[in-house]
């Protein structure tokens, strides 16, 4: 199972693809949401986790034009700060399937990336 | 923001990034962030001195983000509040001050994870 994650702290970034790669899922990496967009088309991912504010094109606009654009229901996961929860509510509308405050726990965003994977029928990261 | 807290108080908690289960993991994230992150407290002083509210902003928030998951909530507030001014470009004697408050923390916290980064490198040498 391929995992998209599009953040643009370096440290968060590592941090979650070492948490998601021990889970055995294969993980793809971007810091820009303009890569990030071009990642999705191109590696066809099971999974989108995105921060909202990313350089070139947010988190919200992955969101959309991820929606617009694939057939296939891709989950995606938003990763937000405290004070982002307008944007969290538009980021559901535009089709997002769940959202992580930061700061969070690495095992609750196992939890949720196994969740929704396991409503699409993906249970086995391999 | 007013900060009150001694000097020997621990400015981070690893609990969070111990999730990733191992040393070398948490080894690695955390010599990331001492890679990256002393050089963009001295950013977030050079745009207070250039005025670049905007970058100001969009870097504070993502130095936020790294802050946060260390639970370094003082320094993660007064993040937080920069952001926030710096958006708005409002207040900005108010922004200087928290601008350097952040950079004197820092170097406390800094100090701090590097002893550790140190600790977790003798642990895992041992191990070996």
């Amino acid at each position: 199972m391929k995992i998209l994650v599009a953040e643009d702290e370096p440290m968060l970034l590592k941090t979650i693809e070492l948490k998601l790669k021990k889970e055995e899922y294969e993980v793809i990496t971007t810091a820009d949401g303009r890569e990030a967009v071009a990642k999705i088309e191109e590696l066809d991912p099971d999974l989108v986790i995105t921060d909202i504010m990313m350089p070139y094109v947010s988190g919200l606009e992955i969101v959309a034009i991820v929606r617009k654009k694939t057939n296939k229901k891709i989950p995606i996961i938003i990763l937000s700060a405290m004070e982002q929860e307008k944007v969290v509510m538009e980021a559901f509308e535009l089709g997002a399937d769940d959202y992580i405050t930061k700061p969070f726990s690495l095992n609750e965003l196992v939890i949720r990336v196994k969740r929704l994977m396991s409503q699409l029928g993906r249970n086995n990261p391999a | 923001m007013a900060i009150q807290n001694n000097d020997n108080e621990k400015l981070y908690d690893l609990s969070l990034l111990e999730e990733l289960d191992d040393k070398e993991s948490l080894l690695d994230v955390i010599s990331l962030f001492l890679d990256n992150t002393p050089g963009e407290i001295k950013q977030l002083l050079e745009m207070v001195q250039e005025k670049n509210w905007d970058s100001l902003f969009r870097l504070a928030h993502r130095i936020k983000g790294a802050v946060a998951i260390l639970q370094s909530t003082v320094i993660a507030g007064l993040l937080g509040s920069i952001e926030a001014n710096a958006k708005d470009a409002k207040d900005i004697p108010g922004l200087e001050k928290e601008v350097e408050e952040v950079d004197q923390l820092f170097t406390r916290m800094e100090l701090q994870l590097r002893e550790e980064q140190e600790l977790i490198r003798k642990e895992l040498e041992l191990s070996k």
